[in-house]
């Protein structure tokens, strides 16, 4: 990506923003802290306060929430299976979207457009429409509430977008390099292992920063393949929560809060690589 | 929003295959295809399990009836199609999608362009708010659904209590067959409106800066810059947002479910909640199925109509 | 699965039933539950409506009226989740269509479509065209209607027996209002109807064996669910309703008490429907259910949309 950072020029010296479009920005800016803001305030709220006061500071800040839900081992055990699900998920699909995409890259065999444009299948559909069959492929396979039921298939429809990625990525790394090593009788796995992953830093952080993105939020998948709540990743495990406590929106707000937070904290450092992962493709094209 | 697309020409570009030799003489050796075997193969497999063998068992459970369990031999044709079609809520989620498309398509992009115009050069102060914008798009959908739902609720949360500051008495949107939609829309819009913002920014940034800086100095005006030179040069960006405006769409399901689980009635559902709710739920495999090959179908026409205007580009 | 005649006539018919198809047992019933008119004392008196005037349904709907010029909400509905929903129409076919019908419709032999069934729903479409749930029902809960009711914010609650600790749970201050407040109703009779006025609907719930259970483990079970004196502890700590015969009578619940005593009375308990049908038939009764109280299907169309998803169950 850092390729394409280079390409950017700068048109202009200096911003140029007329009074309307600032009025928008403001309006906006509005519109999207509002409802984070209230969140995170209200968890320090009880009901009553909630329903006269939203907006306001609390009348006094009332962690007695946050304590019950630090305090049990429920919300670890939802981060926790997250974090386990996203980490396996990342691993998986770097690896296996990136041996593939080097050896349909460089290795030359028969077949080899045919496999490119089969894995590139999965560009065209989004999982949810092949969700009910897949839930009996995993029943069948016996591995319901399992966590791989939720891996393999995230990686499985990983694979496209990230081998595309990995694709444009090892076609441009130089190709003398990699004759030269098959020149001194360099079998392709050592090439791929000392020569293309190395230099392949950058697009290995995308493609995983990617498919942790997509797995630490994705939802509908282990809605269906899980239903012991000790599996529960968090976006099932705060449902559940919801459920629970129902209109206690205080507590359901510090629950969010939480959850929300080391999300946040870990996308807004990741955020180059999430927008350069997903408008990769446009900036190119 | 885990759709993912790209527009560069990886699947028809075969380069120049025609100069090379016959496969038989290209690396043919032994040890080339151990490699190749040893480097795909986990792709392969996980692929076709997980993917295509899926999207093969949804066309053929659309053509029987069965309810998951002992074997496929209740053949009914083409029987699901019809119930899928013929049921209370599709033409309210059908409806709904397009809808909610285009209610994206003419709001949510429009806004999006207007901003990133306004902040797509460099500035402190404007990475500030490109983050802020950009921030709903990293949270969760269930997240941002129950945090509206939150807002949304009569009675604590926010809008009963803007109502009362309005001396209005503020419906209960969720549960209000005219509002829901468009308090949906509202959500959508406050979640990916950043999303669009960045694919514009990123587009207006390849733009090279002579080409505005000569306008500029035959006097051409800012409007006119923006109408005939940015916006048109924005086309693929723009191609892009649209295809991913409506494929969201199309997909649209982590929000509606903590936010309305489809209600009140069938008022808001889509066609995934749809598939959900009706299909999966209830074990009604040939009927998911059919549901399923309908939303394939829908999406890869899409996709194909989106390569198509952008490849039309790339040629000329 | 073989058990004694002992432990059958212990566990009584409707324990027996519910386990049994096509003749054998497959399973000891454990618990039950039963579906009630929850109501809020003090808001009757304060709106000066008399529970006995609710017994039929013409004072029912009279008392609702009463409820709504006091400004209280006469009913709490989680409509979201539409099964509580569908305890309305449930409660209305076991009064209009009573046990013989209702078999004979689930079978088969007859169509929902019949006039009992739709005589039902018609009875709750005529109820939510009086707006008697509470505002913004449909985006509801079960748990958000149990906390308003526990909130003392509407004056009945139709709902299972198991909603004594859930409203006071959901309630904003975890207590709810005192129970010398809460009172049972009896559901409001329909002149005319097929049902026995003692009929009840609830849940049953226990334990089924494989097939390849022992026959120990059967003897356990016997013995577990049958032996009076500790199925009279698990009551005594009102963990649930055992269905035994005589496990009931150390309740000191009062609300749990009057229950196993309907069930015991009942010359039909019927099943939740939703169970009862099937999770496809059922799902399709909730969602009419929901539609009908939102008054968005005719009681005609409920009612032919349920009997299409039964056929095609079938």
């Amino acid at each position: 990506m850092a390729r394409t950072k280079r390409k950017l020029t700068i048109v202009g010296s200096k911003p140029e923003i007329s009074p309307f479009q600032w009025g928008t920005i403001i309006f906006i800016t509005l519109f999207i802290l509002v409802p984070f803001y209230s969140t995170a305030l209200g968890g320090f709220k009880s009901n009553g306060e909630l329903r006269v006061n939203p907006f306001g500071f609390p009348a006094s800040w009332d962690t007695s929430n946050f304590e019950l839900i630090l305090g049990g081992d429920t919300f670890f055990r939802f981060m926790w299976n997250s974090l386990f699900i996203a980490l396996l998920t990342v691993v998986l699909t770097v690896i296996v979207a990136a041996m593939a995409a080097f050896a349909l890259s460089h290795i030359r065999f028969y077949g080899r457009n045919y496999l490119t444009s089969l894995f590139m299948l999965g560009l065209l559909f989004p999982f949810a429409t092949a969700i009910l069959p897949l839930f009996i492929t995993i029943r069948d396979m016996g591995i319901l509430d399992n966590p791989t039921a939720v891996i393999l298939p995230q990686v499985a429809f990983n694979l496209a977008f990230s081998m595309l990625l990995f694709r444009s990525f090892f076609q441009e790394l130089p190709i003398e390099l990699i004759e030269a090593a098959r020149m001194d009788r360099c079998g392709y796995l050592r090439i791929f292992w000392y020569i293309v992953l190395p230099l392949s830093l950058p697009i290995l952080t995308t493609v995983g920063v990617f498919a942790f993105v997509t797995s630490w939020n994705n939802f509908l998948l282990p809605l269906i393949m899980l239903n012991d709540e000790k599996a529960f990743p968090w976006p099932l495990g705060i449902m559940q929560f919801q459920g629970q406590y129902n209109t206690d929106w205080p507590k359901v707000l510090a629950f969010l809060t939480l959850t929300i937070l080391p999300a946040l904290v870990f996308f807004l450092a990741a955020q180059r690589y999430i927008i350069s992962g997903l408008t990769g493709g446009a900036v190119k094209g | 929003m885990t759709q993912t697309v790209t527009t560069s020409q990886d699947i028809t570009s075969r380069p120049a295959a025609a100069t090379r030799p016959p496969f038989w003489r290209q690396f043919g050796d032994r040890k080339s295809w151990l490699a190749v075997l040893l480097l795909v193969s986990p792709a392969l497999i996980l692929f076709v399990t997980f993917v295509l063998w899926p999207l093969f068992n949804a066309f053929l459970f659309s053509f029987y009836k069965w309810n998951g369990y002992g074997p496929l031999q209740d053949f009914v044709g083409l029987e699901n199609y019809a119930k899928v079609v013929d049921h209370r809520a599709f033409p309210l989620a059908l409806r709904n999608t397009v809808i909610i498309a285009v209610a994206s398509l003419l709001l949510q992009l429009p806004l999006a362009l207007w901003v990133a115009l306004a902040l797509y050069q460099k500035a402190w102060f404007v990475s500030i708010f490109r983050t802020i914008f950009f921030l709903p798009y990293m949270l969760g959908e269930v997240a941002a659904g129950l945090i509206w739902k939150f807002v949304y609720d009569g009675n604590y949360g926010l809008l009963p209590t803007i109502g009362d500051a309005l001396h209005t008495e503020m419906p209960f949107v969720l549960a209000d067959r005219a509002w829901v939609i468009p308090a949906i829309i509202i959500v959508i819009v406050w979640k990916y409106f950043g999303f669009h913002m960045m694919i514009y920014i990123a587009g207006l940034q390849s733009i090279p800066s002579e080409v505005v800086e000569a306008a500029r100095l035959d006097g051409v005006s800012k409007w006119k810059i923006m109408w005939f030179i940015k916006i048109p040069m924005l086309r693929s960006s723009i191609i892009i947002s649209v295809f991913f405006a409506i494929v969201g769409s199309l997909q649209l399901f982590d929000i509606i479910l903590p936010l309305t689980g489809g209600g009140p009635g069938n008022a808001s559902h889509t066609l995934v909640s749809f598939l959900y709710y009706f299909g999966i739920l209830r074990m009604k495999i040939g009927f998911g199925g059919a549901m399923s090959v309908i939303l394939f179908i829908l999406c890869v026409g899409v996709t194909i109509i989106y390569r198509r205007l952008l490849f039309t580009k790339a040629e000329a | 699965m073989w058990v004694s005649q002992e432990t059958k006539d212990a566990i009584g018919t409707a324990g027996i039933s519910a386990f049994s198809r096509d003749g054998h047992l497959y399973g000891i019933a454990r618990d039950v539950g039963e579906v009630v008119l929850w109501y809020n004392k003090a808001l009757f008196k304060k709106a000066g409506v008399d529970p006995e005037s609710m017994k039929t349904w013409d004072g029912f709907t009279a008392g609702i009226k009463t409820f709504q010029d006091a400004g209280i909400t006469p009913i709490a509905l989680g409509g979201k989740d539409k099964w509580p929903a569908h305890f309305w129409w449930a409660k209305m076919v076991v009064r209009l269509a009573g046990e013989t019908e209702f078999d004979k419709a689930a079978s088969g032999e007859a169509s929902f479509t019949d006039k009992p069934f739709v005589d039902a729903a018609q009875k709750l479409y005529d109820l939510g065209q009086m707006k008697p749930f509470q505002q913004g029902f449909e985006a509801a809960t079960y748990g958000d209607a149990s906390g308003m009711f526990g909130d003392g914010n509407a004056a009945m609650h139709l709902m299972g027996d198991w909603d004594y600790t859930v409203m006071k749970d959901s309630s904003a201050d975890k207590k709810g209002f005192p129970d010398e407040d809460l009172g049972i109703l009896p559901f409001p009779t329909v002149p005319g109807g097929a049902g026995d006025p003692t009929d009840t609907l609830g849940g049953l719930s226990g334990w089924l064996f494989s097939k390849n259970a022992s026959d120990e483990a059967v003897k356990f079970m016997e013995w577990y669910n049958t032996d009076v004196a500790l199925q009279q502890e698990f009551a005594a700590g009102a963990y649930y309703i055992p269905i035994a015969k005589g496990a009931a009578d150390t309740m000191t619940n009062p609300f749990k008490q009057q229950v196993a005593e309907d069930i015991n009375k009942a010359h039909w308990h019927a099943l939740f429907f939703d169970q009862a049908l099937g999770p496809d038939v059922g799902g399709v009764f909730n969602d009419m259910s929901a539609e009908l109280a939102a008054g968005t299907i005719s009681p005609e169309d409920a009612a032919a949309e349920l009997q299409a998803a039964a056929e095609d169950a079938r």
